[in-house]
């Protein structure tokens, strides 16, 4: 039985990784769009380092916040499409670790990315060297929250694929994350204690780990026959 | 009665266009809130009446049609 | 036997027949109930109460602001927890009162809003200040506005439902993570502004048509909440015999 658990798990994530690997020009658009957002701020606002340094933290955590939500639309309606979603709905064994597993390559191939390009838009924002860390780790913490919380709403928006519905439900969900991970980021600027917000993102990411999937896979049932 | 006249109470010594303003948006929100679902309660009286009607008009147009089946 | 006895009631209550019967005879004096505490709240509370000391009159805006944004919160519960149990034991009336519970919150939550939003110009002088109450209850009025978007992209009513009942239920867990975020953050950027005065420090000449209020609006938000579920029985019930008869023996009533 444990065998056959991770073996879900593991293998959904593998397969996930590999269509995301085959077709790599979709994968990279998130992250093209995380690095262009990034550069009209300096355009719309203003070059200067002082402004750019003091809206930076924020700014850095609505772009990977948008960048996931564009990408998150798209992780069960291939599926859905090709009907291999509907072979997994049918199939006896627990819908939680294959849903798992399909966040997880999400995971791997969209927030951990943004985590390893945001010191780009750091040095850009010129964020001092001291909270390059912290984000990077808030970044990797909390992209996965955004991942999970963001197959809620794509699992429940499945038959009409995703779109502007799809921000609308789950923008509110995110703010939390939102919040502490901003927080972090400026908490490690100010030179204040930042591992206190990062912990809530940690807690945060534990909750959403244990509930999410079980909303998740009530809305892709809810959706089939929708 | 806190004010003195109803001038004062309608005035509140500047804040009552704050305070009645307020007052006035609460209200036609919370009336619509009561509206509403009457004007839909009543729509789909009529939609009901008028299905039941199409039905009977069904019923007698296909009793007339059993009526006629012999003498065509 | 027993067993059986118990649930007959159970079962009653989840029976939209049942349910439009009996809130027929509720209604009066439900109606008469509301409107009676609620204008003796408002009069009470906006001509007789005494002026904060530091806010002057505008801080008799908190007799429509605090109860609309407690019946408002609380909406949302009543929302995602009648699509619980409707998913739980599948029971229809359920969603109907959980359909019809969100545009009531919405309204409320818009109503809270503005009258925050007001409140906030003389006080503030602003009409618009980043305060954490303020915030969530904008944000709760997102969450309210993505269930009733969620509802109008199912053409199935069933499978409607049960999203909606989801979407609320994983609102549900959220908002309180929500509120006590959107505070930690607050207090993090913004010490010591002047706070809408909170009940406990309240003078019991301010707290008392407050309370007539709270009650005033909740039984407002029933009164809604039962014209509503009453309008969409009607309108999804509309092939049961008894919903055909009320409207054939009846067309008058309106």
């Amino acid at each position: 039985m444990a065998n056959n658990l991770s073996g879900g798990f593991k293998a959904y994530l593998h397969r996930d990784l590999l269509i995301a690997l085959r077709d790599r020009g979709d994968l990279s658009k998130p992250l093209m769009f995380f690095l262009l957002v990034a550069v009209m701020v300096p355009l719309a606002i203003a070059p200067e380092a002082s402004k750019l340094s003091a809206i930076a933290p924020g700014l850095i955590w609505i772009l990977a916040l948008l960048a996931t939500l564009l990408s998150i639309e798209r992780l069960f309606s291939e599926d859905y499409a090709d009907g291999s979603l509907e072979q997994l709905l049918i199939s006896p064994n627990l819908l939680m670790m294959p849903i798992l597993g399909k966040i997880t390559a999400h995971w791997l191939v969209i927030g951990l990315p943004l985590t390893l390009l945001s010191p780009v838009i750091a040095i850009w924002f010129s964020l001092p060297i001291s909270a390059m860390v912290p984000m990077m780790l808030s970044l990797a913490l909390g992209t996965a929250v955004l991942s999970l919380i963001g197959a809620v709403g794509a699992a429940l928006t499945l038959p009409r694929q995703g779109g502007v519905l799809l921000a609308l439900l789950v923008m509110p969900l995110y703010m939390p994350v939102l919040i502490f991970g901003s927080a972090t980021i400026q908490a490690a600027v100010d030179g204040l204690n930042w591992l206190a917000p990062l912990a809530m993102l940690a807690a945060l990411l534990a909750v959403a780990i244990v509930l999410c999937p079980l909303a998740i896979s009530a809305g892709l049932r809810i959706a089939k026959n929708g | 009665m806190y004010f003195d006249s109803l001038q004062q109470l309608m005035s509140m010594n500047g804040h009552g266009i704050y305070v009645w303003s307020s007052f006035a948006i609460s209200a036609v929100v919370m009336i619509g809130l009561i509206v509403k679902p009457l004007r839909q309660k009543q729509a789909a009286m009529k939609n009901i009446e008028l299905q039941i009607k199409l039905q009977a008009s069904k019923q007698a147009a296909k009793q007339t049609e059993v009526a006629d089946a012999p003498h065509s | 036997m027993n067993f059986n006895l118990q649930w007959t009631w159970f079962h009653r209550l989840g029976s939209p027949r049942w349910f439009y019967q009996k809130t027929q005879r509720w209604l009066p004096w439900l109606a008469i109930a509301t409107l009676a505490l609620l204008v003796t709240g408002l009069v009470w509370g906006l001509a007789f109460a005494p002026p904060d000391a530091k806010q002057g009159n505008s801080f008799r805006i908190i007799y429509l602001h605090v109860p609309a944004s407690v019946v408002a919160l609380a909406g949302y519960y009543i929302m995602a927890i009648s699509g619980a149990v409707g998913l739980i034991w599948r029971i229809k009336l359920s969603f109907m009162l959980m359909r019809s519970a969100a545009p009531i919150g919405a309204a409320l939550t818009f109503i809270a809003l503005v009258t925050g939003a007001i409140w906030g110009k003389p006080t503030w002088g602003a009409y618009w200040v980043w305060d954490a109450r303020i915030t969530s209850m904008l944000i709760l009025l997102f969450l309210y506005f993505g269930v009733i978007a969620l509802r109008h992209t199912y053409s199935n009513n069933e499978a409607a439902d049960k999203a909606g009942a989801v979407l609320s239920l994983v609102g549900m867990v959220n908002v309180p993570i929500i509120y006590k975020s959107v505070d930690w953050w607050q207090t993090l950027h913004q010490p010591a502004t002047i706070k809408f005065t909170g009940a406990p420090s309240m003078h019991p000449d301010m707290f008392a048509p407050l309370v007539v209020m709270i009650i005033g609006f909740y039984s407002f938000y029933s009164l809604a909440l039962i014209l509503f579920a009453r309008a969409e029985i009607l309108r999804r019930e509309y092939r049961a015999s008894w919903v055909r008869q009320l409207v054939t023996n009846q067309p008058a009533e309106k």
